[in-house]
């Protein structure tokens, strides 16, 4: 679905991103994993075209320009006040479809159907600054899904958020994830072992680690909860490795 | 939560009842009376916009009293100011009441400044309680969105809306910056509250460089290319609304 092919990123002669290869295929959840100015966030803004890089980013075989990728490819932003530009909900969640430049009607149609699917009727006519760090997060994942990106780059999703409102939003993740490819970059190794799929992991530009949960045996990594606990059991198979506390008791106490 | 200033001004303004009837409408409605108040130069006229006004957004946009009455006290000490230099004259000789000597000069009121100083006032409060009527009733961005409807130039619009929206994250965040000054005794003294007054100014200043830096990004990645547009609907004026534009203006004019 998407392809990168060696792609470079440089700001002021420093390399931020070296030789990226990477393939995203549809309907993958994957989790973005690496320390602080590993260049995660630098490969989301290449991946949306907002960064000029050097390479290639290839969607479904054909090489992809600026507009083809903000077309398809989504970002919501890690603090939703870098994100959010409108002063109410409604009209910061048609931000982008006006900017795609369909009609009035369709640019309702994508609002109201993004406002519903994020529950934030109650909210339409609301001014943003009167909203909670929860409420602003969805609000922001609303603009994503009106503008109908097939992939969505989350940055740090869960950064400023409560337990309640991290859980509500693995939800959202979750759901999302059913017709769309989802990228997630986060520290929360509990969560990203929970959720995803595929792991990538970066460290100082470069992808040094990709694959399933079997990444989290290389040292590149800290280790999830679960993951930690197995290993103390001194379980090897690694498909018998739960993915959350439910599926541990499942497995395990019957 | 209680909300102080600009920011109780701008809660008011989304609570208001009046906030569903068409803002090209609200924004037509109060300029008019503002302009026929002030136009018209007459005590009556001003006497009857204050009052109307303070019974459209009191009892019918459903704001406090106590609210409105503590935003109209804001510029009384500005007008008052202003009427003084009215309201008082200078003088070689002794004339008019309240005379004061001071030497050569003296300092008078005659009944004409007098006279002057109040339909001054009254004007003032006039043209203020239109103002207010206006932004206690229709947001901020609503009016905008009638500007853009009047065709004031695109950059204005534009920098209009993204003032707007940063005015509240950077008091956000000159609040948290305060905070965390005055936790670390930031105040204690004239020389410290300078110094760390000045630290927050220029901290302010480059923070809100990169907030511009990365909002932009954040715009860029949803597709702008030069021009903030935005979907809204404006509410449809009703009939009894147009009858009630026509009976106040009526009355106004039956009044001048």
């Amino acid at each position: 679905m998407l392809k990168l092919i060696d792609l470079d990123f440089s700001y002021d002669d420093i390399k931020i991103l070296k030789n990226i290869n990477l393939s995203v295929n549809r309907g993958e959840k994957i989790a973005l994993l690496g320390d602080n100015g590993a260049g995660k966030t630098t490969l989301f803004l290449c991946l949306n075209g907002v960064l000029k890089y050097n390479g290639e980013i290839m969607y479904n075989g054909k090489r992809a320009d600026t507009k083809e990728l903000r077309k398809r490819v989504g970002l919501v932003f890690q603090e939703p006040d870098v994100q959010i530009i409108a002063t109410t909900v409604e009209r910061e969640i048609s931000f982008g479809p006006m900017n795609m430049k369909i009609s009035k009607a369709q640019v309702k149609e994508r609002t109201d159907r993004a406002i519903k699917e994020m529950d934030l009727e109650s909210f339409r006519k609301r001014a943003v600054h009167y909203l909670s760090g929860g409420e602003k997060k969805r609000v922001c994942i609303a603009d994503i899904i009106a503008m109908d990106s097939e992939i969505v780059l989350f940055d740090e999703p869960c950064a400023f958020l409560d337990t309640k409102n991290a859980l509500l939003l693995e939800g959202i993740l979750n759901k999302m994830s059913e017709d769309r490819t989802i990228i997630v970059s986060t520290h929360d190794m509990d969560f990203a072992y929970r959720w995803a799929d595929r792991f990538i992991i970066m460290e100082k530009g470069s992808i040094v680690a990709d694959g399933g949960i079997e990444v989290f045996d290389t040292d590149h990594v800290e280790k999830p909860m679960l993951w930690q606990l197995m290993k103390m059991q001194g379980v090897k198979d690694l498909r018998r490795y739960p993915r959350s506390i439910k599926e541990y008791g499942e497995m395990y106490n019957g | 939560m209680e909300h102080k200033g600009f920011m109780a001004i701008d809660h008011y303004a989304y609570s208001s009842a009046l906030n569903n009837i068409s803002s090209l409408y609200k924004v037509i409605f109060f300029t008019a009376a503002l302009i026929y108040s002030l136009v018209a130069d007459s005590a009556l006229v001003s006497l009857f916009t204050v009052v109307s006004m303070a019974y459209i957004t009191v009892c019918m946009g459903k704001i406090k009293l106590s609210f409105y009455m503590r935003v109209m006290r804001i510029p009384v000490i500005f007008i008052l100011l202003s009427v003084i230099a009215v309201a008082v004259n200078f003088s070689a000789v002794k004339t008019g009441y309240f005379n004061i000597s001071l030497g050569r000069v003296n300092i008078f009121v005659s009944p004409r400044s007098i006279n002057d100083s109040i339909r001054i006032v009254i004007r003032a409060f006039g043209a203020l309680s239109c103002m207010y009527g206006l932004a206690l009733s229709t947001p901020m961005a609503d009016i905008i969105d009638v500007m853009r409807k009047l065709r004031l130039p695109e950059i204005i619009i534009e920098l209009m809306f993204l003032i707007y929206r940063f005015i509240f994250v950077l008091l956000d965040t000159v609040e948290n910056m305060t905070r965390a000054t005055v936790s670390r005794n930031g105040y204690s003294g004239i020389r410290a509250s300078f110094y760390s007054f000045g630290n927050i100014a220029k901290n302010l200043l480059l923070y809100s460089f990169k907030k511009a830096n990365n909002a932009y990004d954040a715009m860029e990645s949803r597709g702008y290319e030069g021009r903030i547009a935005f979907y809204s609907e404006d509410s449809r004026v009703k009939a009894r609304e147009i009858i009630f534009f026509i009976l106040y203006f009526t009355v106004m004019i039956c009044l001048s």
